[in-house]
């Protein structure tokens, strides 16, 4: 028995030593391989192109899943280009990025969620190639320059976006509003105030939100109230020291929220539901509105049962403001970018793919699949009524000013999202100690 | 551990059993309700976040299946957690062996240098890391999350293996020489036997921390061939979109090997504890 246990000891020992050594070759085969794939000596001969793409899309997620089956179609329209896709979660993606960024180790085409703080320092760190020997595909009638300013670093254009996102959307319950006496969606904040408090008086909760992660209020609220009050242009006077948090443009926003919350205008539980519950809440009929961005129009068209008829709304104007209805937060997404390094045939089989990817028909199955697009594309007729007529609603936007997250630093977003938390909480902060806060957080 | 429950002192006894059960139900209600909520729809597990499903979704099991790319990935999280475990117990229980056993100048230090090894943040290591896989090209292969996963659990291993050794008596060891064992000899048949319980905690610990590791393995492994369970459990959520039903299924796919590992270890957790080398 002992010498069993010995020996068992022993082969094990080995065992180990032995999956050193055998690991050590099977990781020089490896890299082997790696090299041939990447490297230009030896695999010239084969014609076919392999380029490494790090994306999010993935074929079963409902909001992505139409750049996957574009980039599918390409692959099919180009047997001599073979994308190596790696799907990352989304929630993930910024981990994953950056420190494949800061190890110097990009794959061939990188998807940019979004433009914005994030994207700017990789691209100034060189390590992107940017694409203005390729605009000539992208006639200014067809996409507006002013639609893909997101990619652009410093006057040197590294991407497209595939779609646009407007960060506010109010999203009504039309047989709610009638039966509280309201046929048309009031069109002044005041208005919209009085229609807020009048449902409440009626026990229905006005408004759903879900703002568990703290961006949709940011995005959805907060934004529009800023444009609303003070103008396009207060983040970047923010930014630049010309004003501060705690000046009143900004306090009245912040203000116009704790009004609202005090009101009893959310859903008590905003601050713990996510957008998905929250669009259950308002399309069980629990709510007379729901705020999101243009996006949560996807969720509720899949979710909405037959004869529930939703309503769409664009934020209110304040009267006094310097803001106006023609204008609406928004972000540019999903826009692929290059690798700095490619050698000329993949840099050839790129804007293959960049041109198909953002060619009309990509553009129209976006569109199709529910999402605006930056493009002057005709709608497809086969589209969702619903969808429809949210693009209807929205067609008066004119312009679209950036959004809080993509402009100011990282640290004062997460301290706004959390400020806002505290705002809609009942006996939380006041404006006052948000605004504060934020200040400080700037550091100005 | 677990108490063992006197008949002298039936009243006493009864408190405990109610104690007991009380932490039961606490410790099992949310499994329970990942398991219920996971055989609903979205919508009804929004209206009725609590209840039982009024008919039972058990795609959502298959769906969650094909989603998470569970197939591959569990083979993936089952060889790389056994192996770094198997690993870092082996390691582990040698460098304890003559960290808590043997007298040398710099034992001291050496215990507290793996001991800090436990205060490192993951992510704090994760760029580092990654230009020094990629520099000696070992990413992406089977070995890759190995060698972290093995280094990052060695400190918490030599930790409770060393501090459970240093109860051992030292008349074990000197039986063992006065027999004419070798000092290999008496790691391996003396004092590895009375370490089962110490291997067993460590072997859970290990276990449970490779097993849901996320950081290293989304960052290192960029061939969808040797992903992780972690990393398809992440699929769920999407930029705007979370399904919660078939997040909760993939949990509760995920949680039957967790599970039946506990199970199978957990004798051992008890067991050696009555075993005493040295008898009278």
């Amino acid at each position: 028995m002992k010498m069993k246990w010995a020996k068992t000891f022993w082969v094990c020992l080995l065992m180990t030593a032995m999956i050193g050594v055998l690991s050590a070759c099977g990781q020089s085969d490896n890299t082997n391989t790696a090299s041939g794939n990447t490297g230009s000596t030896g695999n010239t001969e084969q014609k076919q192109v392999v380029l490494s793409f790090m994306t999010t899309w993935s074929e079963s997620d409902p909001f992505t899943g139409v750049y996957y089956k574009n980039a599918m179609a390409f692959e099919k329209a180009n047997p001599d280009i073979k994308l190596d896709i790696e799907t990352i979660p989304y929630n993930d993606y910024p981990v994953k990025l950056n420190t494949t960024a800061a190890g110097g180790n990009l794959p061939d085409l990188i998807l940019m969620i979004g433009g914005g703080s994030m994207f700017e320092q990789i691209a100034r760190s060189g390590a992107l190639m940017p694409i203005d020997e390729m605009m000539g595909s992208w006639k200014e009638d067809f996409l507006p320059s002013s639609k893909i300013k997101e990619f652009n670093v410093d006057g040197k254009q590294y991407g497209i976006p595939g779609e646009v996102s407007y960060a506010t959307v109010i999203y009504y319950n039309k047989k709610i509003l009638k039966d509280a006496g309201y046929t048309e969606f009031p069109a002044t904040y005041e208005a919209f105030k009085a229609m807020v408090k009048d449902l409440k008086a009626k026990n229905i909760t006005p408004i759903a939100y879900g703002n568990k992660t703290g961006s949709v209020l940011l995005a959805s609220l907060l934004s529009p109230l800023n444009e609303r009050i003070s103008g396009p242009d207060l983040y970047a006077k923010i930014k630049s020291g010309e004003q501060k948090f705690t000046d009143p443009d900004f306090m009245n926003a912040l203000k116009d929220i704790k009004e609202l919350s005090d009101m009893g205008a959310f859903n008590v539980d905003l601050n713990s539901v996510d957008n998905v519950q929250a669009t259950n809440l308002f399309l069980s009929g629990n709510s007379a509105m729901y705020i999101d961005g243009s996006w949560g129009a996807k969720q509720i068209s899949k979710d909405k049962a037959a004869d529930f008829e939703v309503g769409f709304a664009v934020f209110p104007q304040i009267e006094g403001g310097k803001g106006s209805m023609s204008t609406m937060p928004g972000a540019t997404n999903q826009g692929v970018v290059l690798n700095a390094k490619l050698d000329d045939a993949k840099k050839a089989a790129a804007e293959k793919f960049l041109q198909f990817m953002y060619s009309e028909e990509s553009y129209q199955n976006i569109i199709r699949d529910g999402n605006m697009v930056p493009a002057n594309v005709t709608a497809p007729a086969d589209i969702d009524p619903l969808f429809k007529e949210m693009t209807g609603v929205l067609a008066g936007v004119k312009e679209i000013t950036p959004v809080y997250d993509i402009v100011m630093p990282a640290t004062v977003v997460t301290a706004t999202k959390n400020g806002l938390q505290g705002l809609t909480t009942p006996g939380g902060s006041t404006p006052e100690a948000v605004a504060e806060e934020l200040q400080k957080e700037l550091g100005q | 551990m677990e108490q063992r429950l006197r008949p002298k002192r039936p009243f006493s006894a009864q408190i405990h059993r109610l104690v007991l059960l009380l932490l039961l139900v606490i410790n099992i209600y949310p499994l329970l309700w990942m398991v219920l909520n996971s055989l609903k729809t979205e919508q009804e597990l929004t209206m009725n976040p609590f209840g039982i499903a009024r008919q039972p979704v058990w795609s959502n099991y298959i769906e969650a299946w094909k989603v998470a790319k569970l197939g591959p990935y569990l083979v993936n999280s089952i060889i790389v957690t056994l192996s770094a475990v198997v690993l870092t117990l082996l390691v582990g229980a040698l460098a304890a062996f003559f960290l808590s056993r043997f007298e040398f100048k710099s034992k001291g230090f050496l215990l507290v240098y793996f001991t800090f090894g436990m205060l490192i943040p993951i992510h704090a290591t994760l760029v580092p890391l990654f230009i020094e896989m990629r520099s000696l090209h070992l990413m992406d292969n089977r070995l890759t999350l190995l060698l972290p996963y093995t280094a990052f659990n060695l400190p918490i291993t030599i930790f409770i293996l060393a501090g459970f050794m240093n109860a051992f008596p030292k008349e074990v060891e000197e039986a063992g020489i006065m027999d004419g064992c070798s000092v290999m000899g008496i790691f391996g048949r003396l004092i590895l036997p009375m370490l089962t319980p110490a291997l067993a905690t460590a072997f859970i610990i290990n276990f449970l921390n490779n097993w849901n590791e996320f950081s290293f393995a989304l960052v290192l492994i960029t061939d969808g061939a040797l992903k992780t369970l972690p990393l398809g459990l992440a699929n769920f959520a999407g930029q705007y979109n979370r399904s919660y039903t078939l997040q909760m299924a993939g949990l509760t796919i995920v949680l039957v090997p967790t599970l039946l590992f506990y199970l199978s270890v957990q004798k051992y957790l008890t067991a050696g504890m009555t075993a005493g080398a040295v008898k009278g």
